[in-house]
């Protein structure tokens, strides 16, 4: 994701906090619920990462309400928002 | 000169993270998908010395690049900056650098042309090793993500591109053809989430564009692993 992405993502999130959580939800509401504690996403480095959706959707909540969204995240939300946000507009 | 049509294949297998779906644990993924690659190359008459789980430790690694003298070396565990990490996150091959290296061993892969599937090495090992006259480092910068998701679409599309890299590298292909290709295969995988409705296109694309833009390739592009002889061999026996 580039740089001019990122600050859209950024501004998103401080400017219209609501409307990204509310994209989030839609996301998280559409996961079968079978699926929320099953790990889905994994990193391969010394200190790696494995999340489940319930791990990814807190973690998301939890920044979008500090608006400080990690930059290793951005790129999942940019994704959610992309499919999600337009519902919400 | 290290040898055409040989490689050491480390491959370390243990229970590091918790994962209960596919496979038990994490390692167990990339486990499996060199297992496909070491079948490939026994396929291909590629000369296979491999380093599994307990064996995929620095000594045996050190032994084995040393004495088969392979032009490849393909790694498929956890990374960092400076290190490509062996059985129980051991370290295996590590240069000075962010992570601490007592007894810095990269320069037992110069030349040789690696193939890594790890996380950030691409950062300080890679450019280490082809300062000290590697010939060609493919690896990742910073991260390495793979969905754990079960399903051909899902873990199979890490499988798909992460080994068919390496598949390239034993058909003979060239080190830049074979980083071509997956950056190929990353994009064909990219459209088809980009056309799929599912809940798991967000999480996929955001995966696997990461993975995408964190490819990396240091030193020469039309270095091959394979002889001329074998290539044209092998070219007959497939007509």
């Amino acid at each position: 994701m580039d740089k001019k992405e990122e600050l859209r993502i950024e501004k998103l999130v401080s400017e219209r906090g609501d409307f990204v959580k509310k994209a989030i939800d839609k996301w998280y509401e559409e996961i079968p619920k079978d699926k929320l504690d099953k790990p889905i996403v994994a990193s391969l480095g010394i200190e790696s990462k494995i999340m489940t959706p319930k791990d990814l959707h807190k973690e998301l909540t939890e920044r979008i309400s500090r608006k400080s969204v990690s930059t290793e995240q951005m790129g999942l939300l940019k994704e959610i928002i992309s499919k999600y946000g337009d519902e919400n507009k | 000169m290290s040898r055409l049509d040989v490689g050491v294949f480390a491959r370390p297998d243990w229970p590091d993270g918790k994962v209960g779906n596919r496979f038990s644990y994490l390692m167990d993924y990339l486990f499996w998908i060199g297992n496909e690659v070491v079948s490939y190359a026994r396929m291909k008459d590629f000369n296979v010395h491999e380093l599994k789980k307990d064996d995929a430790i620095r000594s045996k690694v050190e032994d084995e690049l040393e004495g088969a003298d392979p032009v490849f070396f393909f790694h498929a565990s956890h990374g960092g900056d400076n290190v490509l990490t062996g059985q129980g996150m051991s370290d295996m091959i590590c240069c000075p650098g962010t992570f601490n290296c007592p007894k810095p061993n990269h320069e037992m892969l110069s030349d040789r042309v690696i193939y890594t599937l790890s996380c950030s090495s691409a950062k300080e090992l890679g450019p280490a090793v082809i300062e000290a006259n590697g010939i060609s480092y493919i690896g990742y910068l910073p991260y390495l993500y793979i969905s754990v998701d079960e399903g051909e679409d899902l873990d199979g599309a890490f499988k798909d591109i992460w080994e068919g890299g390496a598949k390239a590298l034993i058909d003979g292909k060239t080190t830049g053809e074979a980083y071509n290709w997956v950056r190929r295969r990353y994009e064909y995988w990219i459209s088809y989430w980009e056309n799929n409705p599912g809940w798991e296109a967000p999480g996929m694309l955001w995966l696997l564009k990461e993975d995408y833009n964190n490819l990396k390739i240091f030193g020469k592009r039309d270095a091959r692993i394979r002889s001329r002889k074998t290539i044209i061999e092998q070219e007959i026996a497939e007509t």
